[in-house]
């Protein structure tokens, strides 16, 4: 009996997640599906990429800043042990375009810009915003769920480079400004390493891909909420911890396929 | 007045509808009309499923069989329960409903709220549809109140800009989700000769769910009173209220104990303690 216990909560969670994860693609399908009406669409876009993006700008640039100047100070206090400082520049620059910017941007993504996403979303089905829409005969998909869709999927990847410009800056005012490696050595280390396509295209792509996954996480979790406050809270948690969870097994995966 | 056997008045028709969450059953063959450009009343105690009812044809629920038969022109009736969802909006274009909240968009503006819809269906210059959404909102009383924001308004205020919102497209059916509950008695009053004066002026067709009896008995044509997954009992409202029946008669005058136990289900009370 204590056995069986265990296999049949497997299996809950198998039907479970797998009909979950049905019902999230076909919600997507429907909010993607059909053509976009250019006079209603694109101004709803446009303030959802505002929200999106633009207000999680200062989070990206001071988290990037940050993380390259960290890079760059523990990368030099290495390197300096065998005389290698000359190859930081290509340390942060490779660290950053390669895993840290789509990763940490990301991860900073889900916390500030997904959470928000479902915590609205939520509220609005909460409060019958949702369904009186629908009875309106206007499709909340189409109007509410897919414009907050494209504009995270257009934001993270941008976001990204940003972060990560800002980092490799960092890395320049610790080990350049601060520490006295030679800047021509720096900025011609970091441009004979760093190549358009691995580089700069793939972690373009990694980004693309985290941004697709967080932002279906973050709106499905706030249309598929319960309607009180703890389901609230659930789905805020829950497209949080999915969305981190996901990008970092994802990152192994899709390094395991670009880089090996 | 009795409906119409035949179906000619009847705008909506629900033919032995099954409707069940998991396990639990709310309607069991059920079935019911509503008659054209009257009102029509569907109370019953709390937790019987009145507001799935409404759910149920405005399509937002899909019951397990039945149909559910909306009559469009020329005595076509089609099944709520069947159209794709393309169609089923074409169909709630014709329809509108009053949530219990309101539930009127945060984001906007009273007068914001009226014209969204207007702006959405129609192809009216933006002059002419901001004139429509006042003359909705001055029929309610609220053209004063239409730069306010949705959380500056009262309950009551907030319920009846969702009622200026919910006839901008001049529906022909309005679904009312208890309209009246949690109200003064000031807007109940409101809120009463508002339901009745757009169904005498304009025709519309309006289904009342609630729980407020003399509230509604007061201003619908037709009741219906649902509990425990079935149809208790129907018919106009004096008819109603001299029903002998011991539900019926608990039900209407408010009786504390009665057919409806006063006690929830539990084992031996000497045994529990």
């Amino acid at each position: 009996m204590f056995l069986l216990k265990p296999i049949f909560n497997l299996g809950a969670f198998g039907i479970n997640f797998f009909s979950t994860l049905g019902k999230a693609t076909i919600k997507l399908y429907q909010a993607l599906i059909g053509k976009p009406q250019f006079r209603k669409h694109f101004p709803l876009l446009v303030k959802q990429l505002y929200v999106v993006g633009v207000q999680s700008i200062l989070i990206i640039i001071v988290s990037g800043l940050f993380i390259g100047m960290v890079l760059g100070l523990q990368g030099y206090n290495v390197l300096v042990n065998f005389k290698a400082e000359a190859s930081l520049g290509p340390l942060v620059a490779l660290s950053l375009l390669r895993e840290l910017g789509p990763v940490v941007s990301a991860l900073l993504f889900a916390g500030r810009a997904g959470s928000a996403l479902t915590a609205e979303i939520g509220l609005m089905k909460t409060t019958d915003q949702l369904s009186s829409m629908e009875m309106m005969a206007i499709d909340p998909l189409r109007r509410v769920i897919s414009p907050r869709f494209w504009a995270g999927v257009i934001s993270l990847p941008i976001l990204t480079l940003l972060f990560n410009v800002v980092g490799i800056y960092g890395g320049k005012m610790v080990g350049v400004d601060w520490l006295g490696i030679d800047e021509g050595t720096f900025w011609t280390g970091t441009q004979a390493s760093v190549e358009i396509y691995k580089d700069i295209v793939q972690g373009s792509i990694k980004s693309l891909v985290f941004a697709f996954i967080v932002t279906w996480i973050a709106v499905f979790n706030g249309y598929n909420c319960e309607r009180t406050s703890e389901g609230l809270s659930k789905a805020t948690t829950n497209t949080v911890v999915y969305s981190s969870l996901i990008v970092l097994g994802l990152d192994f995966v899709l390094t395991a396929l670009m880089f090996n | 007045m009795q409906p119409d056997t035949q179906g000619r008045l009847n705008l909506i028709t629900l033919e032995n509808v099954t409707f069940s969450r998991g396990k639990h059953i709310i309607y069991d063959n059920v079935s019911l009309t509503i008659p054209k450009g009257k009102i029509t009343a569907i109370m019953g105690p709390s937790g019987t499923g009145k507001t799935t009812l409404l759910r149920l044809i405005g399509g937002q629920l899909k019951p397990q069989s039945g149909s559910i038969l909306y009559k469009i022109e020329n005595d076509q009736k089609i099944d709520i329960s069947k159209l794709s969802r393309a169609k089923l909006f074409q169909l709630r274009k014709r329809m509108s409903m009053l949530f219990q909240n309101g539930a009127l968009f945060t984001n906007m503006s009273v007068l914001n709220n009226v014209i969204y819809p207007l702006k959405e269906h129609t192809k009216l210059p933006n002059e002419l549809i901001r004139s429509l959404a006042l003359m909705k909102l001055e029929t309610v009383g609220l053209r004063g109140a239409c730069d306010k924001m949705p959380a500056q308004l009262s309950g009551g205020m907030a319920r009846r800009a969702a009622l200026a919102r919910a006839i901008a497209l001049d529906p022909e059916l309005i679904m009312y989700d208890e309209p009246f509950t949690g109200q003064d008695p000031i807007t109940m009053a409101v809120l009463l000769k508002l339901i009745k004066q757009l169904n005498d002026t304009l025709g519309i067709t309006s289904i009342i769910v609630s729980h407020d009896v003399d509230e509604v008995l007061s201003i619908a044509d037709y009741v219906y009173i649902i509990a425990n997954t079935k149809i208790l009992a129907s018919g106009t409202p004096q008819g109603i209220k001299e029903n002998r029946d011991p539900d019926v008669y608990q039900f209407i005058h408010g009786l504390p104990d009665g057919s409806v136990p006063f006690h929830y289900p539990a084992k031996d009370y000497f045994e529990d303690l």
